[in-house]
C-alpha cells in the first residue's frame, strides 16, 4: 500500500473523446470542437468557467493556427491560447504547459485538445508526402527513401542485435492491444488476433511488418485541467517530467539506451515520490511495438534489454503485474494522442467501459516524438 | 552551427577513410514515391571508422546482412536524385 503525501500539481476535472474512429467524412477541427464540448460537459462546467486553451497542431487538417479556428468553432475568446507540435506527444506536453501556465497566472483552467482526420484526408500523394519520417525532411536523409516506420525499424533490429529480441516477443503487444480492444465501444480495430497473424503481415520496413504500426485514425480529445482542486472525480497530477535527446536519430549516442525517455521518466517519478512499482496502471505510447519496450525499460519498469522478455510474460496484460493500454492504446483502439491521458483519467476514476484494473490509484502516461528520442510523461493519482 | 558532443565551433573538413559498420538497417518494402521502383532496399545507419553515424543506403544481398558488418562507401546515384551519394556496400564485396 503506497501512501500518497505529495502535493498534487494539478488536476484533471473532465475528459472527453470525438465519435472517431477510421474515416468519418468530418474536418478535424470539428472533431476538436466536439471533444471540447463532451470535455466541459463531462467536468460539469461551461466556457465561460475556462479561460485557457492549448491545441495540437494537426497534420492534416487547419494547419497553423488551430487553437483559433478552434475557438471560431465554440464561439470561445479565452484569454490564453496556442497551438504546440510536439508530434504525437503534444497532449502530454500541453498538458505540462497547461500546468505552467496555471501557476504563472496566464489562465486557471486550461481545455488541452488535440484532433485530426488522417483517415478521411488519406490520398496516396498526401500521405506519401506526410509520413516520411512524420512530416518532417531531414535533407540529409530524405535522399535515402524513408518512412515514418523506418527509424523505428533501425531501433528494433538494433535491439534484436544487442539483446535477441525476437518479433515472436513484441508480437506480444498487438495481441494484447487488440484483446484489450475487442469489447472497447469506439475502438477502431475491434477483432482479436494471434501471434501468428502478426508475424505473418506484410513487411513494411523490416523487421516492422503490418501488424507492429499504429492505426491511422479519424480522432479528438480533450481534457480539462486546473490548479489542484478537490472534487469528486477530480484525478491529481502528481508528477511529470520531460527529457529530449534530438530530433535525428543518427546524432543518439545509442539505439538501446534512451536518455530522453530515462529522464521524462525519472523527473516524473521524483515529483510525484513514487516508483515504477507503484504504478497501478500505465498508458504507454504504442506507435510501433517497439516503442513500447524502449519506454518500459527507459521508464524503469524492466531493465535495459529485457523489454522483450518483460512482455511475453503477461506482465503486460490486464491480469498481469503492469496492465498497459487497458482500452487498446494506438494499435487497436485510435491512431491519436490525447486518448491516453483519457483513459488513465478513466481508470482512476474507476469509469473505464471495459478493462477496469482492480484498485487503480496510480497511473503513468507516457507519449515519445521524434521516434522514440524525445519524451513527456505524466503520473496522474487518485483524490 | 556547435559540435553536439563538445559545444566546438572550429570546424574543418577531413577526409575520411569511407569504412565503417552498419550499425542497424531497415529493409524497406514500402516507400516514397520516387523511390518506389526499388523495393526493397536498404534504409541503414552506419557508424564511420572516425566515430559519427549517418543515414545511407546499402546495396548488398539482404541475407548477407547484419548488425557490425564493415562497409565501404562508394558513390552513386542509386536514388536517382541526379547527384552522386555516399552509399555503402560490404567491404568485401567492394573488393570482388
Amino acid at each position: 500500500v503506497v501512501l500518497i503525501h505529495v502535493a498534487a500539481r494539478a488536476t484533471i476535472l473532465g475528459v472527453g473523446e470525438a465519435d472517431g474512429g477510421k474515416a468519418t467524412g468530418r474536418r478535424g477541427v470539428e472533431l476538436a470542437a466536439e471533444a471540447a464540448l463532451r470535455a466541459v460537459e463531462d467536468a460539469r462546467m461551461t466556457f465561460d468557467q475556462l479561460d485557457g486553451l492549448l491545441v495540437e497542431d494537426p497534420d492534416r487538417d487547419q494547419h497553423h493556427m488551430a487553437h483559433l479556428a478552434l475557438c471560431d468553432m465554440l464561439g470561445w475568446q479565452p484569454r490564453f491560447a496556442a497551438s504546440t507540435a510536439c508530434g504525437g506527444a503534444t497532449p502530454f506536453a500541453n498538458a505540462q504547459l497547461a500546468i505552467a501556465a496555471i501557476h504563472s497566472g496566464l489562465a486557471e483552467c486550461i481545455l488541452v485538445v488535440d484532433a485530426d482526420a488522417r483517415q478521411t484526408t488519406r490520398s496516396p500523394e498526401l500521405s506519401n508526402r506526410l509520413t516520411r519520417t512524420g512530416g518532417h525532411r531531414d535533407p540529409w536523409e530524405e535522399p535515402y527513401g524513408p518512412i515514418t516506420m523506418s527509424k523505428f525499424a533501425l531501433v528494433e533490429r538494433a535491439h534484436m542485435a544487442q539483446f535477441g529480441t525476437t518479433r515472436e516477443q513484441l508480437a506480444h503487444i498487438t495481441v494484447n492491444a487488440r484483446a484489450n480492444a475487442l469489447q472497447r465501444e469506439g475502438a477502431q480495430l475491434r477483432k482479436a488476433i494471434s501471434i501468428e497473424e502478426v508475424l505473418a503481415s506484410p513487411p513494411i520496413a523490416e523487421p516492422i511488418h503490418l501488424l507492429d504500426c499504429s492505426l491511422v485514425s479519424d480522432w479528438g480529445s480533450a481534457f480539462v485541467l486546473t490548479g489542484t482542486q478537490q472534487e469528486r472525480r477530480g484525478v491529481n497530477v502528481i508528477g511529470f517530467g520531460q527529457g529530449h535527446e534530438g530530433y535525428a536519430l543518427s546524432q543518439a549516442e545509442s539505439l538501446c539506451d534512451f536518455p530522453g525517455i530515462a529522464a521524462s521518466g525519472r523527473r516524473a517519478f521524483g515529483m510525484a515520490g513514487v516508483s515504477p512499482s507503484d504504478v497501478d496502471v500505465a498508458l504507454v505510447y504504442d506507435s510501433f511495438t517497439i516503442s513500447v519496450v524502449v519506454a518500459l525499460e527507459n521508464l524503469g519498469f524492466c531493465a535495459i534489454g529485457e523489454g522483450g522478455s518483460f512482455v511475453a510474460s503477461g506482465a503486460i496484460t490486464p491480469s498481469g503485474t503492469l496492465p498497459i493500454n487497458p482500452h487498446g492504446g494506438q494499435l487497436a483502439y485510435s491512431g491519436g494522442h490525447g486518448h491516453f491521458v483519457v483513459e488513465a483519467v478513466r481508470q482512476l476514476r474507476r469509469e473505464a467501459p471495459t478493462g477496469q484494473v482492480n484498485n487503480a490509484r496510480i497511473a503513468l502516461c507516457q507519449g515519445t516524438a521524434a521516434g522514440v528520442l524525445s519524451s513527456y510523461t505524466l503520473i496522474l493519482g487518485q483524490q | 552551427m556547435r559540435c553536439p558532443r563538445c559545444g566546438g565551433t572550429a570546424f574543418a573538413w577531413r577526409e575520411a577513410s569511407g569504412k565503417g559498420r552498419l550499425q542497424s538497417f531497415a529493409v524497406q518494402h514500402r516507400a516514397p514515391p520516387e523511390h518506389a521502383d526499388r523495393v526493397p532496399y536498404v534504409y541503414a545507419l552506419v557508424r564511420l571508422e572516425e566515430g559519427p553515424a549517418i543515414i545511407s543506403n546499402v546495396v548488398a544481398d539482404v541475407p548477407r546482412l547484419h548488425v557490425g558488418l564493415e562497409l565501404e562507401v562508394t558513390f552513386s546515384d542509386e536514388a536517382g536524385n541526379e547527384l552522386a551519394w555516399p552509399t555503402f556496400v560490404p567491404t568485401h564485396q567492394a573488393d570482388e
